[in-house]
C-alpha cells in the first residue's frame, strides 16, 4: 500500500517535472540523441514549435529521421548559441537604421558557426534546416553558400564546389556567347 | 481512349535509343503536342513496355483502381502492392467543408503541401470549386504516386532525386491545374533505384456534368542510363549508356565519342539540397552577373537558372523591391521577362532615346513646375505661371493610355501655389510635395497624396521640427517611408548644405537632420540619388566656392545605415585628395537628371551646362566600384536639346521621360523625349 502510494506520487512527480522540463530531446537518424532548450527550439524552428505545442514531443527521444547526428549536433549547437547571444547593437539600434533588407547579414558570431563546417557539413546543415523550419540558421547558412559562389568564374565555382563540367567544348562555347553579356573581359 | 486496347503489351524490341530521340525533340516543356502525337502513335507500334494506370478521381483519395502489365515490368512494383495501397505513397490530406456550397479547403496536412507544391495559407479558406478540389486531390494523389516512389530513388528514400527534372513536375502541375492533357518525359526510379525514364501522358476524364471523374495515365517507359552513383545500400546495374539534361529541359542521349565523357558522372553535394532552396535560398541572393557564372558551370545549375521566379527575386535582390516593383507596373517589364531585363538593364545595350507626342495640355502655361513618376504615369505639380503666379493644380499624364493626353485631376485640399519644390514618389502611389517658393516666399511644409485613393485628397503632414524654408532644393525617398530633403536656397538667397529626414509614417513625423561632422559645400540644383538601399549620392548643383558660387561635377555618397553617417567625396575638382578620373566625367552643371539605375549605376545628363558642352552626352557612374570612373554612354536616337531635373521623371524603372520642347518662355508638354534603358519598352 505505502509503495503503490509511492510509485503514484512518484509517477504524478514525474509527470509534472516533464510538463515542467525546459528542454526537448531530439534523436537523431542514427539514433544518437542532443538536448536543446525547449524555449530556443521553440523560438528558431516552426516545426518543433508546432511539435512542442501539439505535446508530439517524446521524452525518451524526438525521432528525425531525416537528419543525421552530425547535423543535427550543429541544429542544438546554433540554437545553444543563439540563446545565449546578445543581438548586436546594429540590430536594436534604431537611431538612423533602415534594415529592411529581404535577406538580413549574419551576425559576427553567425558566420564563425558556419565558417568552421565543412562543405558536407553545411549542405546537411541547409536541409537540417529547411527540415525543421529553421529559417535564421537556413538564411545564415544558404548566405555562406551564396558567398561561395559570388564574383567567382564558371571554373573557380567548379573549383569550389567540386562540381563536373559536363558541357561539351561545342556547347560551352555556345553558352558563353549567350552569357558574354554578363562577363566584363572575355 | 483508342489506346486502351493497344497499350497493353506492347512489343518490346524496338531499340530504345531512337524512343529517348524522339522525346528529346517531342516534349520542349511538355507542350508540344504536335508533335508528340506523332510519338505516341510510334510508340503504340512497337516500343518498350508500356504502362497503364487509371485512379479514381471521385474517391476522395483518388486511389489507383487499375495498372497494368506494363507498369509492373517497367516499375517492378507489382498490382497489388499500388492498387488502393496508400501507405506506400504516404498520402496527403484535404478536408474540404462540403456542407458550404463553395466547398472551401479547411485542412491541408504536410504531405499535400509537399506533393502539390501549395503551401496551406495559400489554399486554405479559398473558395475553390468541387472541380479543383478533385484536380488538386488528383494532383497530390498523382504527386506522391510519382514523387514517393518514382521520383524517388528506391522505396525509402525520402525526397525527390536531384536529377528529376523540377520544370517537368511544375509543367505537370499546370496541367492538371488547367483541366489539360500532359504529355511529357520524367526521370522516374524503379523500385530497385536504377532510373527509368516515363514518357507520361495524362489525360482528364470528363463525367456528364464537366466534372473531371477520373485521370488516365499512361506510360512508355524507357532506360533512362542516368549514372547516379552508388545507390546507398544497394547494388546498382551498370549503367549502358549517359543522358543529361539538356536546354529543352528535357533529357536526351549523349552521343558519347570514345574521349568525350566529360558528363556528370559524381554529384557535387550540393545537388543534395533541393531545387527549392538552391534557388529560393542561395542563387537569389546573387547579383545577375554571378546567376549567369553559376548557369556556365553545369547542366543541371544551366537549368535551374531558367527560371523566370528565380529572376525575378534575383533583380529585387539586387535592386531592391522598390525597383522590381516599379518595373512591373510597366507592361512591357512583364512582356520581356526579368532574366532579358536583368541582361539589358547590366549591359545598357538597348538604350535608346525615342520622341513622342501626347494628347492634352497643361494650362495655364507654367515653368518651374516639379514632376514625378507614379508607376506608368507622370504626375506634374504646380510651377511658375505667368506674372511668376505660384500655382497649385495637379496634372496626370497616363503612359499606359493607348493615347496618353495630360489631365486635370481635381484634387480636394491643395497646398498652397508654388514653384521650386520637389515632388516625390513614396510607397507606389503616394505624392509628397515639399517646400519652394510661395506668395508668402519661401515654404518648408509637406504635403501628401495618395494618387490611387478614391477621392485623392491633398493632406498636409505637419513634421515637428522643420528645416529652413528654402526652394531649388533637391529630395529623394527612402524606404518608402522617409523624405530625404538636401540644400537648396534659403531667404535672402543663402545657399544650404544641410540634410534632413522626414518619416512621413509616423503619427507624429518628427524631422531629423543628419548629423554629419562635415558637409559637402552648400548648393542649389543638385541631384540626389537612392542606390545600394540606404545610401545616398549628392551629384553636381550651383555650389558656394569661396566667394563665388560655381556649377559643380562633385560626387559625394553617404551610407545611411551607418551607425554615424558621413559624407564622402566620390569624385569632383574640389577636394583635395580626390580625382576627376581621366577627364571623362561630367561637365559640371546644375537642375540636371540623375537617374539611379538597378544595381546602384546612376545615369547623368541635362541641365544647365556652361560652355560649349552638350548637356544631351550621357555619364555613367557605379558608386559602387572600387575606384568609381565616370563611362561616356553612347545612345542611338534624337536627344533632347534640353533636361532639366524638374521637369524629368524616370517611369518604371526603365524609361527617363523628359517633359518639353522648350521655345524660349514657352514650355512644349506635350512633347516628350523618352530614354528607354530595356528593349520594347513601348
Amino acid at each position: 500500500m505505502e509503495v503503490d502510494k509511492g510509485k503514484g506520487e512518484a509517477e504524478e512527480t514525474r509527470k509534472v517535472a516533464e510538463a515542467d522540463r525546459d528542454t526537448v530531446t531530439l534523436k537523431s537518424s542514427d539514433g544518437k540523441l542532443f538536448e536543446v532548450s525547449k524555449e530556443a527550439a521553440a523560438r528558431l524552428s516552426t516545426v518543433l514549435a508546432g511539435m512542442i505545442a501539439g505535446g508530439s514531443i517524446d521524452d525518451n527521444g524526438t525521432d528525425l529521421k531525416q537528419i543525421g547526428s552530425e547535423a543535427l549536433e550543429n541544429v542544438v549547437d546554433y540554437c545553444n548559441k543563439h540563446a545565449n547571444s546578445i543581438p548586436s547593437a546594429a540590430l536594436i539600434s534604431s537611431s538612423i537604421s533602415f534594415n529592411t533588407a529581404p535577406f538580413k547579414e549574419p551576425e559576427e558570431w553567425e558566420r564563425k558557426f558556419v565558417d568552421r563546417l565543412s562543405h558536407d557539413a553545411l549542405f546537411d546543415l541547409v536541409e537540417a534546416a529547411n527540415f525543421l523550419g529553421m529559417e535564421r540558421l537556413l538564411d545564415v547558412t544558404c548566405h555562406k553558400i551564396s558567398e561561395m559562389m559570388k564574383g567567382k568564374s564558371p571554373d573557380q565555382i567548379r573549383e569550389v564546389f567540386n562540381i563536373k563540367n559536363d558541357y561539351t567544348k561545342e556547347e560551352l562555347e555556345e553558352i558563353r556567347q549567350e552569357l558574354a553579356w554578363a562577363f566584363y573581359d572575355d | 481512349m483508342e489506346w486502351d486496347s493497344d497499350s497493353d503489351g506492347a512489343g518490346e524490341e524496338e531499340e530504345e535509343e531512337e524512343d529517348v530521340g524522339v522525346a528529346g525533340e517531342a516534349c520542349g516543356g511538355g507542350a508540344d503536342g504536335g508533335v508528340f502525337s506523332f510519338a505516341i502513335e510510334g510508340m503504340l507500334r512497337a516500343s518498350g513496355p508500356c504502362g497503364l494506370v487509371v485512379t479514381d478521381a471521385l474517391e476522395p483519395d483518388c486511389p489507383i483502381i487499375y495498372v497494368n502489365r506494363g507498369f509492373e515490368d517497367a516499375t517492378g512494383y507489382r498490382a497489388e502492392e499500388v492498387l488502393g495501397r496508400n501507405w506506400l505513397f504516404g498520402v496527403g490530406m484535404v478536408v474540404t467543408d462540403a456542407l458550404d456550397p463553395d466547398c472551401p479547403i479547411i485542412y491541408v496536412n504536410r504531405g499535400f503541401e509537399e506533393a502539390v507544391g501549395y503551401r496551406a495559407e495559400e489554399v486554405l479558406g479559398r473558395n475553390w470549386s468541387p472541380v479543383q478540389i478533385f484536380i488538386n486531390v488528383f494532383t497530390l494523389h498523382l504527386f506522391t504516386c510519382f514523387s514517393r516512389f518514382l521520383q524517388c530513388r528506391g522505396p525509402f528514400a525520402q525526397r525527390r532525386h536531384p536529377l528529376v527534372d523540377a520544370a517537368m513536375v511544375s509543367n505537370i502541375r499546370r496541367c492538371i491545374d488547367n483541366g489539360t492533357e500532359f504529355r511529357g518525359d520524367l526521370l522516374n526510379f524503379r523500385k530497385d533505384g536504377s532510373p527509368l525514364m516515363n514518357r507520361l501522358h495524362l489525360t482528364p476524364i470528363y463525367g456528364d456534368d464537366e466534372i473531371i471523374t477520373h485521370y488516365m495515365g499512361i506510360q512508355f517507359f524507357t532506360d533512362a542510363n542516368v549514372d547516379l552513383g552508388p545507390l546507398p545500400g544497394s547494388i546498382m546495374k551498370e549503367p549502358v549508356r549517359s543522358t543529361r539534361f539538356a536546354p529543352d529541359n528535357s533529357f536526351r542521349p549523349i552521343s558519347t565519342g570514345p574521349g568525350e565523357s566529360n558528363f556528370c558522372r559524381e554529384y557535387s553535394s550540393i545537388f543534395q539540397l533541393t531545387d527549392e532552396v538552391l534557388c529560393q535560398s542561395i542563387l537569389s541572393r546573387l547579383s545577375p552577373r554571378d546567376i549567369a557564372s553559376v548557369s556556365s558551370v553545369c547542366w543541371r545549375l544551366y537549368h535551374l537558372t531558367r527560371n523566370e521566379d528565380l529572376w525575378r527575386m534575383v533583380c529585387q535582390n539586387a535592386w531592391g523591391s522598390e525597383t522590381t516593383q516599379a518595373l512591373e507596373t510597366v507592361p512591357a517589364a512583364r512582356r520581356l521577362g526579368w532574366g532579358r531585363l536583368a541582361r539589358e538593364l547590366t549591359t545598357l545595350e538597348a538604350v535608346a532615346w525615342r520622341k513622342l507626342t501626347v494628347g492634352g495640355a497643361v494650362e495655364p502655361s507654367r515653368c518651374n513646375f516639379s514632376a514625378c513618376a507614379v508607376g506608368n504615369r507622370v504626375v506634374l505639380f504646380g510651377g511658375e505661371g505667368v506674372n511668376m503666379q505660384p500655382m497649385n493644380d495637379t496634372f496626370v499624364l497616363d503612359l499606359n493610355a493607348s493615347n496618353p493626353e495630360w489631365r486635370h485631376i481635381n484634387v480636394s485640399a491643395a497646398p498652397p501655389g508654388r514653384w521650386g519644390h520637389t515632388l516625390s514618389c513614396l510607397n507606389g502611389s503616394w505624392l509628397v510635395v515639399f517646400g519652394g517658393c510661395g506668395r508668402q516666399g519661401l515654404l518648408n511644409d509637406v504635403f501628401m497624396l495618395d494618387l490611387d485613393a478614391k477621392q485623392p485628397t491633398w493632406r498636409e503632414i505637419p513634421g515637428v521640427a522643420p528645416p529652413v524654408p528654402r526652394s531649388w532644393h533637391s529630395s529623394c525617398t527612402l524606404d518608402g517611408t522617409k523624405l530625404v530633403v538636401s540644400g537648396g536656397c534659403a531667404d535672402s538667397g543663402v545657399l544650404l548644405s544641410d540634410t534632413y529626414l522626414l518619416d512621413v509614417t509616423m503619427d507624429r513625423p518628427v524631422w531629423r537632420e543628419v548629423p554629419a561632422s562635415w558637409k559637402p559645400p552648400s548648393r542649389l540644383g543638385h541631384s540626389m540619388s537612392v542606390y545600394g538601399g540606404r545610401k545616398i549620392l549628392m551629384f553636381g548643383g550651383l555650389a558656394k566656392s569661396g566667394p563665388l558660387r560655381l556649377r559643380s561635377s562633385d560626387v559625394y555618397t553617404m551610407d545611411l545605415s551607418e551607425e554615424e553617417p558621413c559624407w564622402r567625396c566620390l569624385t569632383g575638382s574640389g577636394m583635395p585628395g580626390a580625382g576627376n578620373p581621366a577627364g571623362a566625367g561630367p561637365p559640371p552643371r546644375l537642375d540636371h537628371v540623375a537617374v539611379s539605375l538597378p544595381g546602384g549605376r546612376i545615369l547623368i545628363f541635362g541641365g544647365s551646362v556652361a560652355g560649349l558642352h552638350s548637356a544631351s552626352q550621357l555619364y555613367l557612374l557605379d558608386p559602387t566600384e572600387e575606384k568609381p570612373t565616370w563611362r561616356i554612354l553612347n545612345v542611338p536616337g534624337r536627344p533632347p536639346r534640353f533636361a532639366w531635373g524638374h521637369s524629368t521623371c524616370v517611369v518604371g524603372g526603365t524609361k527617363a521621360i523628359v517633359l518639353g520642347g522648350q521655345t524660349g518662355e514657352e514650355w512644349m508638354l506635350t512633347e516628350i523625349h523618352e530614354l528607354s534603358l530595356a528593349s520594347n519598352a513601348v
